[in-house]
């Protein structure tokens, strides 16, 4: 959370502007939309106090740190708070079984699965699920709507203390907020029967922190078997309580529900055997609710005294069912190898920070401390049902899991000769796990696990001149397992991970921002999709190298751009029977690049209400993926566009996602599988495919009052 | 910065973006670092181990003058056959003298059952072929690099290929003469598909041995068909001789028969081999 | 200027302290226990019941002796951490699990390599366990068995026993088994534990009707009638003098082992299949060096 200051005179206000404008704009991060300091003046009689809320940005804790602000992260247009992760550097998000599943994340390198290597955090709350019977640290969130997120901040690596688990390639924070004024009203039609209401109310005389929003959303889907529908609302509200206190409240409800078409053997798209729109296994699909409240006080005294802390608790409710069926009838030739996946669970947990600055080197020096705790409650079932009628053929797992993550951190920050920023922090992080497997053998026996992980973190930071920042950063984290496949007594149950990275930070204010690194990620012990199983195994220790750039900038009020691109080598560091050290980690592509631009240009004025027009445009380009035995998986590139008009109230726009109606497979797979029963099953690992959308189109009218 | 700076800035960031689309377009990290592995190319023959004759534990001197099989797919595997496990070299104060005294050997698999571990290779087209002929080809399959050290062999009926008519719906047909002392025999002996169901109810042969080999490039799989298992525990003292120099069919509850059909189950009567291009 | 080296040191100290890669397989320094025990369970103990047989049929056993050698430890690089050249001979017939050999002080982290034996040994090698007696000890030894069992089979009122002996060297190598419902190769030592691992023991082996299907079920039919001189004792050259072909084709497949043609060298093949681990779990069949 950023930090908050308190200001009971306007005198004083002034006086930390100076001081800001010396120290903090010198580290100002890129994207960050700072609005330019008034000069300082001395008031000419005393006044009322004024209670000012200035959000400043963190430090940057590594040279590829991003903070996404609205104006680049609603440029291009998306169809929900997932896809609009794309608009992270590095970030690649796919969708193989539905507008309802969480997306596949690649980042640098990492196949994150479902979000077992990046941690995210919306709202204050985490979005990752612990031990989620469909993937480690699983992360729906079709529960965010695109228009109320209002920055996204993406911390690479584990550099930061506040970095806990799944934070491996990174971590990303999405901050809520909607800006409009008064009620919003929008309804959208668009291809394949897309259908969608929007609603939303923020009171002008509140921050955008504060703000109510509404979304129903159905769709037929580009194809048999696509067809989705959710249900979303989120309300949030900010409130000084007192001078020096702020709260903020939060709660969401979502729910929705989704067909799959599942994924299909490519060569027989190639072969002109099977439609590639079409599902294989009609029977694809799922369910998912999630109901999250979060409250957080947020505290700083005066600012002679420097203190600050924040708590926030939260709670988290959340319903999974998916049903899939990856290998047709490979396993059973009559009945199918559909399953059936459900995973309840109940999260609480808080944050709770405390920093104090302290005049060492210099006047910004600073001590933060804090603590982190979650506990879950997890019941799980997957079963295999029969795709004749439905009846369940086997139990595979029945289990309950109980996990508690109780970490506490510390990190000092020291200013030396104005030019030099040294972090170092150290993060201690406990994991428990207990899960009873009523399926397993000996039904009934329960095991349990618990270690502790030491995560020293670091970073220096030098001011090489104005506007010019050279970084280099250090961090350990680690990875946790899913709690079914621990050992009764293990002591080490996760993976270390350690990041290293080192860049340049430019930046000549809000208008231009360039930050370029190189990074270096080991893990002790990695797990890969293996496509014999067709199911993660571990594979020992791997590697990830490479660089990023990132180029943002906002030439004239109307003019937003930011362009990033990528480049990962994610290898094998040592050999074994199966792979050879330096040999390509499948799946994760070793290029990602992405550019967001947006105009809105004032067109002219109408009946004295300006006439402004929107375009914007998202291009994605996917490079370079390993798939094993030495392929390489389609490459990507995808265009989207976005084109209105807003005349004061009312706002007419259409979205084109694909505009170039390329044929894209958006997940790629190699497994065996066998969809033609009866037939000789293909034993050989093959490539399997996702269809990517065609060319959509959504006509969007909104009114604002 | 200036303005026209800064607009450069923004152009020239999407131009890279672009270009590197188009390099991406048309690069190939192939001959760099790769993933592990490759697939190969399979082609696929068949043949008799030895030649058409040889001699039974009942002392029959058989002489094979028509082999027809009726194959499905072919599978091969990294798992371990089960090989000659059963018996090592008899001590000679052993009372187990009846003991068959097979040379001690490393068998690796799980007592009891046969695991085939991960599929390295295949090889799906249906056919049929006739091997006292000599070599058949058959189609090609696909595999990916690696140890290959077992393989599954199916059958397949009704019979389809260059000797469906021969086979019909049997799924082995044999013919020849057999020869033991005065006694000289022209038999005919068939199996059908209800003779090689295993218990998933398949026509397969599991666990027959690959000839243990690391396969990094393409090349040719031949399957050997061993006959001698077939008939090494045949007594054909009770087939009624021919009268007219025809094969005599044997019929299925004729001893012989039943031997045979015996026969035909052991994984050890079909091995594979792979040699590279 | 004295607060600044200090930060310094503490942060060049955090990166020393962690820049040093993995630990996987530096010492810990905290150590455990593995004991191994034996177990023949119910079936061998009590009997195996009728509705086990596919055919009806039921078996008692009045003797099981069985000998277990050669326990060895290895990580997965193969060095040994712990071995025990002894051979312990386990009536298993006597109720109860026994306790065999117990490794102490080793380091704590996973061993996936165990393996032991079942091979005929000689009379100074054997080690008494349970109700094993110096007599079996002594008969073990003379005829160079590994396993020898006595034991009645029984269906409708009739019964025939039987008194077979096997000498037939016999390596359990890479054992993997289940802990607490988790799949393990081999054994997982922890700081202060003791993992306790059972080399289980089928007594329903003898009887299986396929050498290689693990859709082998359990019969008694063959052997029963077996009995060629009707005495309602059944040998094992009563066994030899079946051929396999002289079965039902369906059953007694021999898959790819060779030289198993009849009921003999069948059953003789199963006695090196009966040794398991951690009760269902299994080990690759070879033969020793």
């Amino acid at each position: 959370m950023p930090p908050l200051l308190r200001f009971s005179t306007l005198s004083s206000f002034c006086a930390h502007i100076a001081l800001l404008s010396v120290s903090d704009l010198a580290y100002a991060q890129a994207g960050a939309v700072a609005p330019p300091a008034p000069p300082p003046t001395e008031p000419a009689e005393p006044v009322e106090p004024v209670t000012v809320r200035i959000e400043g940005q963190k430090k940057a804790g590594a040279a590829s740190e991003t903070v996404i602000e609205r104006d680049v992260a609603h440029a291009a247009p998306h169809k929900s708070g997932s896809d609009l992760l794309a608009v992270v550097p590095g970030v690649f998000v796919t969708q193989h079984s539905g507008q309802g599943k969480a997306h596949q994340i690649f980042l640098r390198g990492f196949d994150a699965q479902h979000g077992q290597d990046v941690e995210i955090w919306a709202g204050g709350a985490p979005v990752n699920e612990v031990s989620n019977l469909h993937g480690q640290g699983y992360a729906d969130m079709h529960f965010i709507m695109p228009e109320v997120v209002q920055r996204v901040r993406a911390l690479p690596g584990t550099y930061d203390v506040q970095q806990g688990d799944f934070a491996v390639a990174g971590s990303m924070f999405m901050d809520f907020g909607y800006e409009e004024p008064g009620f919003t009203g929008s309804t959208t039609i668009g291809s394949f029967f897309e259908r969608r209401m929007f609603l939303a109310y923020h009171p002008e005389s509140f921050d955008e922190e504060t703000f109510a929003a509404f979304e129903a959303q159905a769709t037929n889907g580009f194809g048999p078997n696509r067809a989705a529908r959710r249900i979303s609302t989120i309300g949030q509200l900010g409130l000084d309580v007192g001078q020096d206190v702020h709260l903020r409240l939060q709660a969401s409800f979502y729910a929705g529900r989704f067909d799959s078409a599942g994924v299909i053997p490519l060569a027989r798209v190639q072969s002109g055997a099977i439609d590639p729109f079409e599902a294989l296994d009609p029977n694809q699909g799922g369910d998912s609710m999630r109901a999250q409240i979060v409250a957080e006080i947020t505290q700083q005294k005066d600012d002679e005294s420097r203190d600050r802390y924040s708590v926030a608790p939260f709670f988290i409710a959340r319903d999974l069912r998916l049903r899939n069926n990856f290998t047709g009838f490979l396993i059973d030739p009559v009945n199918g190898d559909g399953t059936q996946q459900t995973n309840e669970a109940k999260t609480f947990g808080l944050t709770g920070r405390y920093a104090r600055r302290f005049d060492w080197l210099s006047p910004r020096d600073e001590v933060e401390m804090g603590v982190f705790a979650r506990s879950d409650w997890v019941d799980q079932r997957q079963v295999r049902l029969s795709g004749v009628n439905d009846r369940v053929i086997e139990n595979i797992v029945d289990a309950q899991i109980r996990a508690t993550n109780v970490a506490g951190f510390v990190s000092a920050e020291l200013t030396a000769v104005k030019r030099i920023r040294m972090k170092a922090g150290l993060r201690v992080d406990g994991l428990f796990y207990n899960s009873l497997d009523k399926v397993a053998e000996e039904s009934g026996a329960e095991r349990s696990a618990m270690g502790f992980h030491l995560g020293p973190r670091a970073t220096v930071d030098v001011l090489a001149t104005t506007g010019l920042n050279f970084l280099a950063s250090f961090g350990t984290g680690f990875r946790s397992p899913q709690a079914r496949s621990l050992a009764n007594g293990e002591t080490s149950p996760f993976t270390e991970v350690v990041s290293f990275e080192g860049g340049a930070r430019y930046t000549t204010g809000p208008d231009l921002a360039v930050n370029v690194a190189g990074f270096h990620t080991r893990l002790d012990n990695d797990l890969v999709f293996d496509e014999a199983l067709a199911r993660n195994e571990p594979v020992g220790p791997t590697e990830r190298s490479g660089f990023v750039g990132t180029i943002t900038s906002r030439p004239t009020p109307w003019l937003v751009s930011q362009t990033s691109v990528t480049f990962t080598h994610a290898s094998f560091s040592d050999s074994d029977a199966d792979h050879q050290a330096g040999d390509l980690l499948p799946y994760a592509p070793q290029i990602v690049a992405r550019a967001d631009i947006a105009a809105s240009p004032k067109l002219t004025t109408m009946l004295s209400r300006a006439l402004v027009m929107k375009a914007g445009l998202g291009l994605s380009l996917v490079a370079l993926r390993p798939l094993p035995f030495s392929e390489l998986g389609s490459n990507i590139f995808q265009a989207d566009a976005t084109l209105g008009v807003r005349w004061k109230e009312i706002e007419i726009k259409g979205d084109f996602f694909n505009l170039l109606d390329s044929r894209w497979y958006d997940g790629e797979f190699t497994y065996a599988s066998n969809f033609e029963q009866g037939e000789a099953a293909a034993l050989v690992p093959q490539r399997h495919v996702s269809l990517g959308n065609p060319i959509t189109f959504f006509a969007t009218a909104t009114a604002y009052l | 910065m200036k303005l026209h700076q800064k607009f450069l800035a923004t152009v020239g960031s999407v131009a890279l973006l672009l270009a590197l689309s188009s390099f991406a377009s048309c690069a190939d990290d192939s001959e760099t670092n790769t993933t592990p592995g490759f697939r190969v190319t399979l082609e696929t023959r068949a043949e008799l181990l030895e030649g058409p004759t040889f001699t039974n534990a009942f002392d029959w001197e058989i002489t094979l003058s028509k082999v027809y099989v009726s194959s499905g797919a072919l599978y091969y595997f990294d798992g371990s056959p089960i090989e000659s496990a059963a018996l090592p070299a008899p001590d000679s104060e052993s009372k187990l003298g009846f003991l068959n005294p097979f040379a001690p050997s490393v068998a690796y698999a799980h007592p009891g059952h046969y695991q085939a571990g991960e599929a390295k290779g295949e090889m799906l087209e249906a056919t049929s072929f006739e091997l006292v002929a000599g070599t058949a080809t058959l189609a090609t399959g696909e595999g990916t690099s690696g140890l290959f050290r077992s393989a599954r062999f199916t059958f397949n009926s009704p019979a389809t290929g260059p000797n469906a008519g021969e086979l019909g719906d049997k799924v082995l047909v044999v013919e020849g003469t057999a020869v033991k002392g005065a006694l000289s025999k022209i038999f005919r002996l068939e199996g059908g598909e209800a003779d090689v169901l295993d218990a998933a109810n398949e026509p397969a042969i599991e666990g027959s041995t690959f000839d243990e080999v690391d396969v990094q490039s393409d090349g040719v799989v031949t399957i050997h068909f061993n006959p001698e298992v077939w008939f090494d525990q045949a007594e054909l003292d009770d087939v009624v001789d021919s009268s007219d120099g025809e094969p005599v069919l044997v019929p299925a509850d004729d001893r012989a028969a039943k031997s045979f059909v015996r026969g035909i189950k052991k994984s050890s009567a079909i091995t594979f081999s792979f040699a590279a291009d | 200027m004295f607060k600044r080296c200090s930060f310094g040191s503490l942060v060049l100290s955090a990166f020393a302290l962690v820049a040093c890669g993995d630990d996987t397989g530096t010492p810990s320094g905290e150590e455990g226990a593995i004991t191994f025990t034996s177990w023949g369970e119910e079936y061998i103990e009590q009997e195996i019941p009728a509705d086990i047989f596919e055919d009806g049929y039921s078996i008692h056993y009045d003797k099981f002796l069985v000998l277990i050698s050669n326990i060895t430890v290895a990580d997965e690089e193969g060095n040994v951490a712990a071995s025990d050249e002894n051979a312990y001979l386990i009536n298993h017939t006597e109720a109860g699990v026994k306790e065999i050999v117990k490794f102490e002080g080793l380091e704590a982290k996973n061993y996936t390599l165990v393996h032991y034996e079942t091979s005929p040994a000689a009379r100074e090698k054997i080690q008494l366990v349970g109700g094993a007696t110096e007599a079996d000890a002594d008969m073990m030894a003379s005829e160079q068995y590994h396993v020898y069992i006595e034991g009645t089979l029984s269906k409708g009122g009739e019964s025939k026993t039987f008194k077979w002996g096997f000498g037939i060297p016999t390596l359990l190598d890479e054992c993997e088994g289940e802990i607490d419902g988790k799949l393990t190769e081999g054994a997982v030592v922890t700081s202060g534990g003791d993992d306790v691992i059972e080399l289980t023991i089928h007594g329903d082996h003898f009887f299986y009707d396929d050498l290689q299907s693990p859709d082998a079920v359990v019969r008694g039919d063959a052997v029963f009638n077996a009995d060629a001189d009707m005495d309602d004792v059944v040998t094992q050259a009563e066994l030899a003098a079946i051929p396999l072909v002289d079965l039902p084709a369906n059953q007694y497949g021999t898959g790819g082992v060779e030289g198993v043609n009849d009921l003999g060298a069948f059953v003789s093949f199963l006695s090196r299949t009966i040794g398991h681990f951690r009760g269902e779990g299994e080990c690759f069949l070879g033969s020793p060096e």
